[in-house]
């Protein structure tokens, strides 16, 4: 019975994001064949949904999420014609992406340390309410900011954008065996936080 | 199968029906198996935030870098620019703007009539219109301030020219030659 709603569930989202790269495809090649402003935009408000909310998990500035965002379409208008239609249009956009968060994270890391050095000071006067709810979602928020940068996008493109494995190892430009280890390793960690806090 | 490996990939329904078959068996039989996947799903959970206000970013404002004009055209533009000043200077050096304004007109200001010109120099310059009758003189241009015009004879007779030449209310006679004042 759980197989089948599985797989009822599955068909739905294959057909599904099917449709999605039929229209992405179209307005990619529209892109790269007649360089149309338009179907760019297109793709920018798309991918704009879907690329964000990813950004805003690799860091909470505005700033650095609209020029990684911007980054990466552009690349996409640059390199449209270089698309060969071998994957799909997302996992060719999240490949891209791939390589730019990677940077991203680096960047924001050293951000984020920056703002906490000069927090600390701030905090050490202030009282400290517990909340366990927002504390499990801080340990956890910190691990993944832990993690290894590559570990951390497979991660979140495997939790939050439910890619396959093999999409991962695609958008990576790494064997699907890579990819599993990386998820291991990640998955192992975000375990040890989740079950030390778990008790709370 | 690596069942272990496949938790991310059954979460996501990316598995193949022979996949998806075999994983739900071991799933069935394996109490650890089982726990991974409980556990995945409630880490998972935990880790997604609500729908906070997100950046959006303008099309309208990256639509400007899509076609950037290359550097050279912003140097060109500027060059031609200044070329452009540059031959308006120098033009206006050589060839300073002429103007018919009599306000600004003066007795060394060119002319281009090509007519006899007398230009006369009057001791009561009130005196020009009664002159002007006497001898039938075309007015061409007044210097109030110096008291002085330019008149063209209109058939001076040589008699009338010698009269005028000797006439007590002129002060200074000149005959200018045409084109050339």
């Amino acid at each position: 019975m759980n197989a089948q709603i599985q797989a009822v569930d599955k068909d739905e989202i294959y057909e599904q994001r099917k449709r999605e790269d039929i229209i992405d495809r179209q307005l990619l090649e529209a892109v790269a064949r007649q360089r149309d402003e338009g179907a760019m935009e297109s793709l920018y408000h798309r991918y704009q949904n879907r690329l964000i909310p990813f950004l805003h998990r690799l860091t909470s500035d505005d700033a650095l999420i609209e020029e990684t965002f911007n980054e990466v379409m552009m690349n996409v208008w640059r390199k449209a014609h270089q698309y060969k239609g071998q994957s799909m249009v997302s996992s060719w956009v999240f490949s891209i992406g791939y390589r730019v968060c990677l940077r991203t994270i680096k960047k924001a890391k050293r951000i984020s340390e920056a703002e906490h050095q000069l927090l600390q000071h701030s905090d050490a006067n202030e009282s400290y309410n517990f909340d366990p709810v927002n504390h499990l979602k801080q340990a956890l928020n910190q691990a993944m900011q832990q993690l290894k940068p590559n570990h951390r996008l497979v991660l979140e493109l495997a939790y939050f954008e439910g890619l396959s494995i093999k999409e991962i190892s695609v958008i990576a430009g790494r064997p699907e065996n890579t990819i599993k280890t990386r998820l291991h390793h990640a998955r192992l960690k975000m375990r040890e936080v989740y079950g030390d806090s778990d008790g709370f | 199968m690596d069942f272990e490996a496949s938790i991310p990939d059954y979460i996501n329904h990316h598995l193949s029906e022979s996949e998806l078959a075999l994983f739900e068996a071991q799933l069935l039989k394996d109490p650890s198996l089982q726990a991974q996947v409980e556990l995945e799903r409630r880490l998972r959970h935990q880790m997604r935030e609500p729908n906070l206000p997100q950046t959006r970013p303008n099309f309208d404002t990256f639509s400007k870098a899509l076609n950037p004009r290359p550097w050279w055209t912003h140097n060109f533009a500027w060059s031609a620019a200044m070329a452009i000043a540059f031959v308006a200077v120098l033009g206006l050096a050589y060839f300073p703007i002429q103007s018919d304004n009599a306000e600004f007109r003066t007795l060394s200001s060119g002319q281009a009539i090509q007519a006899p010109v007398i230009r006369i120099v009057l001791h009561d310059f009130s005196e020009l219109d009664k002159l002007a009758a006497t001898y039938d003189l075309e007015v061409i241009s007044l210097y109030p301030t110096a008291q002085a015009v330019d008149v063209t004879p209109d058939n001076l007779s040589d008699e009338e020219r010698a009269r005028l030449m000797q006439d007590h209310r002129i002060r200074l006679l000149k005959f200018l030659e045409p084109g050339t004042f």
